[in-house]
């Protein structure tokens, strides 16, 4: 930037004063206007509505009845109390977790395959991708065809054909979370491995080179360059990965409305059911609120790993 | 990062690798667009995979046609010109707002951006209920008095497919991460020749962040259009400005409704579905080009 301008005499008029004092702040001042309002439109927009919420949080309210009946922390305390609840996040726990691990490891291998010189890799580049590029709630209804039941789901129809039983997959507790984790790693895993490969291709070739040189082999190539190299993406896909799959509700509710018997009630299709069929808006925003605090300690603690990491 | 030469079980490897997990993620999506071409007798004769015997496109037709639940091709329109309308703005919150984070210096800068962070960690669902509040009660807006009472607000009109979500926190935080990677002296040379904040944005660093605009655009317009919730719960009321997510939704619920009774007719359901995810795909497709070389800028730190 340009240097400063130095004033020798006093400046007179309050006008002159203000035009100096806007040329000594020039950065601050077209920050400010640009920022400010993208802020007002945050706060009123996503902070003011997380505010209400917390409100909410503290009483009993069905929407219709005003005002809400203040319960004080009862809903934090029934959810962290109540088995129902203690499920509830059990399973979004088992189910996020094993998603997320899923798409991490899977995406990087499928990355890595990606950044080698292979004939074809754009195609198999863009299959990978096509699943995040379509609606959620169409892609849940066509597994829901899979998972038909008797010989017309596709599932069965392949069972049957290699001379197994069919399985009612939508009455199942066991099948039903499986394919809960299988239809969203498949519809999230294309994020994960364009991710992956854009920071792959950020690495600087010469450090590869330059490795080369001094005789590293191709393990310690990964070893030393890659993986360090590559560590801010890979935070980045786990934090926004983590924030994600702790928040899976979709297939859930296309599938099964979150059964057979609750076994696929994630946190966020609980909070769904409570505000929009039990009417229970308190426990609805109590549960969201949760949610919310565990979401911002764990990627805060997550960007201090990598800060302590340099 | 290839070193020397390849052994060639290595490459039979990973060609295979990558060609048999390609076809299982790819399955559901190839027998989604197969079945449209398939009779429904054919398709319950072989429902592991459908094998067209009908090459036309009647059920395509059958979809486009229909308007038992707001006509598509209505919902398409509306759907594209909202998706442009956040992509306009998506691309110029990032523009402007990256630069501010990027190239100046200025007080609580790393809070600032901290806070517009923290928007990624919010769910959804969580400001809903809020939300909906606010634009009901909005003062003054569809028949509401100034204490924002009496009419319906915002809901179910037109505004309330353009008012939220407009700052798009990932755009901005990739944006931001792009303007990092350009050096600063294109900046500088500008300055002495006397150019302006805004031409210097505008001139000299837009056109460099076209392959991260890109990236934008498709991020913003795979979301928008495949929006269902939100529509559902601002404008579900109004048939006359779904968008079409949410039509065919609709219309899949309904034939399967319909046709509880006797068997599913699944190539119909199928088209609707293939019909909806036609333009992501192809948006994808034609800009994909740019979409890796846009997004390389996530993996800085900063």
């Amino acid at each position: 930037m340009a240097s400063t301008t130095t004033t020798t005499a006093p400046p007179a008029s309050l006008a002159e004063r203000f035009r100096l004092w806007r040329w000594r702040n020039r950065q601050t001042v077209i920050a400010f206007s640009v920022l400010t309002p993208l802020l007002l439109y945050f706060v009123v927009f996503t902070w003011v509505p997380i505010l209400v919420m917390v409100a909410i949080s503290f009483t009993e309210w069905n929407v219709i009845q005003w005002p809400p009946t203040f319960v004080g922390l009862e809903n934090y305390q029934e959810i962290l109390t109540d088995k129902y609840y203690h499920n509830v996040m059990w399973r979004t726990a088992t189910i996020g977790g094993t998603v997320l691990v899923l798409e991490m490891v899977v995406a990087f291998g499928i990355a890595l395959l990606l950044n080698q010189p292979l004939k074809g890799r754009a195609i198999y580049r863009t299959i990978w991708y096509l699943p995040v590029v379509i609606s959620g709630a169409v892609l849940a209804q066509t597994l829901a065809v899979f998972l038909y039941p008797a010989r017309f789901g596709a599932l069965n129809s392949l069972l049957i054909a290699l001379g197994g039983e069919p399985v009612i997959w939508t009455r199942s507790e066991f099948w039903m979370p499986f394919w809960v984790i299988m239809f969203s790693f498949w519809r999230g895993v294309g994020t994960g491995v364009i991710f992956f490969l854009a920071g792959l291709q950020s690495v600087d070739p010469s450090l590869y080179e330059a490795a080369q040189v001094d005789g590293a082999g191709r393990w310690s190539l990964f070893r030393h360059i890659t993986i360090p190299q590559i560590a801010p993406v890979t935070l980045f896909i786990f934090i926004t990965k983590l924030v994600g799959s702790l928040q899976i509700w979709e297939a859930p509710l296309v599938l099964t409305f979150g059964g057979p018997n609750h076994s696929t009630r994630t946190i966020v299709y609980s909070m769904y059911s409570d505000a929009f069929g039990n009417l229970t808006m308190g426990m609805a925003a109590a549960q969201s609120i949760l949610l919310l605090i565990v979401l911002m300690v764990l990627s805060s603690t997550n960007l201090r790993l990598l800060r302590g990491h340099d | 990062m290839s070193i020397g030469k390849r052994p060639l079980w290595l490459s039979i490897f990973m060609y295979a690798v990558l060609t048999l997990t390609s076809l299982v993620i790819l399955y559901p999506l190839v027998f989604m667009v197969f079945s449209t071409f398939t009779s429904t007798e054919a398709y319950y004769r072989t429902a592991f995979f459908p094998i067209p015997d009908t090459f036309d496109f009647h059920n395509y037709q059958a979809i486009l046609g229909d308007c038992s639940q707001g006509c598509l091709t209505k919902s398409i329109v509306i759907t594209a010109v909202r998706a442009l309308w956040y992509i306009v703005w998506a691309m110029l919150i990032s523009i402007l707002g990256g630069y501010a984070f990027a190239r100046l210096t200025f007080p609580f800068k790393n809070a600032i951006f901290m806070f517009f962070l923290s928007g990624l960690m919010v769910p959804p669902l969580l400001t809903t209920l809020p939300l909906y509040i606010m634009l009901a009660r909005f003062p003054l807006a569809g028949e509401n008095d100034i204490w924002g009472q009496g009419g319906h607000g915002f809901v179910n009109d037109w505004p309330a497919l353009g008012m939220l979500g407009l700052v798009n926190v990932i755009a901005l935080f990739l944006i931001k991460q792009n303007y990092e990677m350009i050096p600063a002296d294109y900046e500088e040379a500008a300055r002495v020749d006397g150019a302006g904040t805004m031409r210097v944005i505008f001139q000299i660093y837009v056109p460099m962040l076209r392959p991260a605009l890109t990236a934008v655009a498709i991020i913003e317009f795979v979301a928008i259009w495949n929006d269902y919730f939100g529509p559902l719960i601002f404008v579900g009321g109004n048939r006359d400005i779904t968008p079409v997510a949410l039509t065919v939704q609709r219309l899949i619920y309904a034939y399967t409704q319909r046709q509880a009774e006797t068997v599913a007719d699944f190539p119909l359901i199928f088209a609707a579905a293939t019909l909806m995810s036609i333009p992501t795909i192809l948006v994808y497709l034609a800009l994909q080009r740019y979409f890796v070389q846009g997004l390389v800028g996530v993996g800085l730190k900063g």
